[in-house]
């Protein structure tokens, strides 16, 4: 088992281990890896879970953090609908939802 | 999520609005203390405006602090508020509480006393029953709690002695008096006046029995309508034809009675039937199909089955499924399923004789229908037969054992007593 590395940062064979872990035991990737999770409806409403803050939002931009880097989501009119800790619902008319690299 | 609109009424929530410059790191800081946010709605300028429950509203002030961003109570909502609110307008809140009570206080009264007679009413007037009601206590204005239904009915039962059955109920603050009339019999039998037994029809006595009055005729007599049967005059017995006593008494007077009695006779109708000489036979061959169509007010659409009768005769037979009417609203549109049943057609010539029994059956038949329940038949005979082409017509006597008394009474005193 790969030891974790310095102050709580998991080193990417962790994250891998984890990843096939999820696999063989048939787990959901999201719930084991902390993944954020998208649920798109339409191009209207987008739910997402397991986020880490928002970033940037204005009414055409929302870039929001996540566990593989930021989330941007580009749109018309978005709306925070909900926020919650650990939650967001997101409405209005989206264009296209891009990870961004980590940097 | 969409259920939150009407959900947000009860759960006392709060309009912020915040405005910095680093709005996006007090959203992240606040999320981080647990705080929940919903409808955020970007302002213009460096500003938004979002919903929190009321709980986290304290939480904010120390995030603010720390990102140097300005939180403003916009607004208040769900139902604490509203009652706060309300609670500062004593006075509407009592006029509300004044208009329940004011609706239950007034739902205890009468406001309407209505007469449902159960059938005819020929003796009893509604008004009438409606001052007998009120004097018996039920009126437009009593308290409902002061009034017994069943009592009520007794008394209303007792005032008026024409009624057989008096019920009372209320609906809401209707009174409803439901009565139904005593039956009396019929009304000559119940007269005392002087009258006459008069023969309703022609005929010939065969049986009379006087029960009062005097008879005018004997068993054999042949009698026309109109003539007196049983006098209500009784004429004193005569004088000793040979009045060998010579002691003439006081003179006995005439009396005046209602005549009563049976008189039977026998009495002759006459009556014409007739009968084709074809006879059409109809029998179900067991076979049958279905149609269903839907209606709606502009057209016919046809579910099932084909839209015209599948057979070359056949009886057909409609069942209509609507939707139950609600008050005055009836649904437009609804189902009907048409069943056609195949019928074979048989065709037969009658002899004459067949055709004359049918004939006269028939012609017996609508004349049974109007004979009294106390008549009977003594026989029958045919008494012409003209026949057509195709068609045979018959004629039919029928002898009938009847009562033919007809009680009139005496409007003035009959000038001649008997014949």
């Amino acid at each position: 088992m790969p030891v974790r590395q310095g102050k709580g940062r998991k080193s990417a064979e962790f994250v891998k281990a984890k990843d096939h872990m999820a696999s063989f035991l048939d787990l959901p990737q999201e719930a084991v890896c902390d993944w954020p999770r998208l649920t798109l409806i339409g191009n209207s409403r987008l739910l997402l879970e397991n986020h880490r803050g928002v970033v940037t939002y204005e009414s055409g931009l929302l870039r929001v953090n996540a566990t593989l880097g930021q989330l941007e989501i580009t749109g018309k009119d978005l709306k925070l609908k909900v926020l919650r800790p650990d939650a967001m619902a997101v409405e209005g008319s989206i264009k296209s939802i891009k990870f961004l690299e980590r940097y | 999520m969409r259920g939150q609109d009407w959900q947000a009424f009860f759960k006392n929530y709060v309009v912020i609005e915040v405005e910095g410059n680093n709005l996006e790191e007090f959203l992240d800081v606040a999320l981080h203390q647990g705080v929940i946010f919903w409808d955020i709605i970007q302002g213009p300028g460096p500003k938004f405006r979002a919903k929190i429950p009321v709980a986290c509203f304290a939480q904010l002030r120390p995030v603010a602090r720390k990102t140097r961003c300005r939180v403003r109570l916009m607004d208040k909502r769900g139902i604490i508020f509203w009652w706060q609110r309300v609670k500062t307008r004593q006075s509407f809140l009592a006029g509300a509480v004044l208009f329940l009570l004011g609706l239950l206080f007034l739902s205890n009264f009468v406001w309407a006393v209505d007469v449902l007679p159960r059938g005819e009413l020929k003796k009893v007037d509604p008004n009438l029953l409606k001052v007998v009601a009120a004097e018996a206590g039920l009126r437009v204005g009593t308290w409902k709690g002061s009034l017994d239904a069943r009592a009520l009915e007794h008394e209303i039962l007792m005032r008026v002695p024409e009624l057989a059955w008096v019920g009372v109920n209320f609906q809401g603050t209707r009174a409803c008096i439901e009565v139904t009339e005593k039956l009396f019999p019929l009304a000559e039998e119940g007269g005392s006046e002087p009258a006459h037994i008069v023969a309703a029809k022609d005929g010939i006595i065969s049986e009379i029995l006087v029960l009062a009055g005097q008879a005018r005729v004997g068993v054999g007599d042949t009698v026309r309508q109109g003539d007196i049967l049983i006098s209500g005059l009784i004429l004193p017995p005569r004088e000793n034809p040979s009045g060998q006593e010579g002691q003439p008494g006081p003179p006995a007077l005439p009396r005046l009675v209602r005549a009563r009695g049976i008189v039977r006779a026998k009495v002759w109708y006459e009556a014409e039937g007739q009968s084709p000489r074809e006879e059409v036979k109809e029998a179900f061959t067991g076979e049958h199909s279905t149609t269903v169509i839907l209606r709606t007010p502009d057209r016919e659409y046809i579910l099932k089955g084909s839209p015209e009768p599948p057979y070359l005769s056949f009886r057909q037979e409609n069942r209509i499924i609507k939707l139950p009417t609600w008050r005055n609203f009836t649904f437009p549109v609804e189902l009907i399923i048409v069943t056609y049943f195949e019928t074979s057609v048989d065709r037969r010539w009658l002899s004459r004789e067949e055709a004359v029994t049918r004939a006269k059956e028939q012609a017996l038949l609508s004349l049974r229908q109007s004979l009294s329940d106390r008549a009977r038949v003594l026989g029958d005979r045919i008494i012409g037969i003209t026949e057509e082409p195709g068609l045979v017509r018959v004629k039919v006597l029928l002898e009938v054992e009847e009562d033919i008394g007809q009680t009139v009474n005496l409007r003035e005193p009959p000038r001649q007593a008997g014949s």
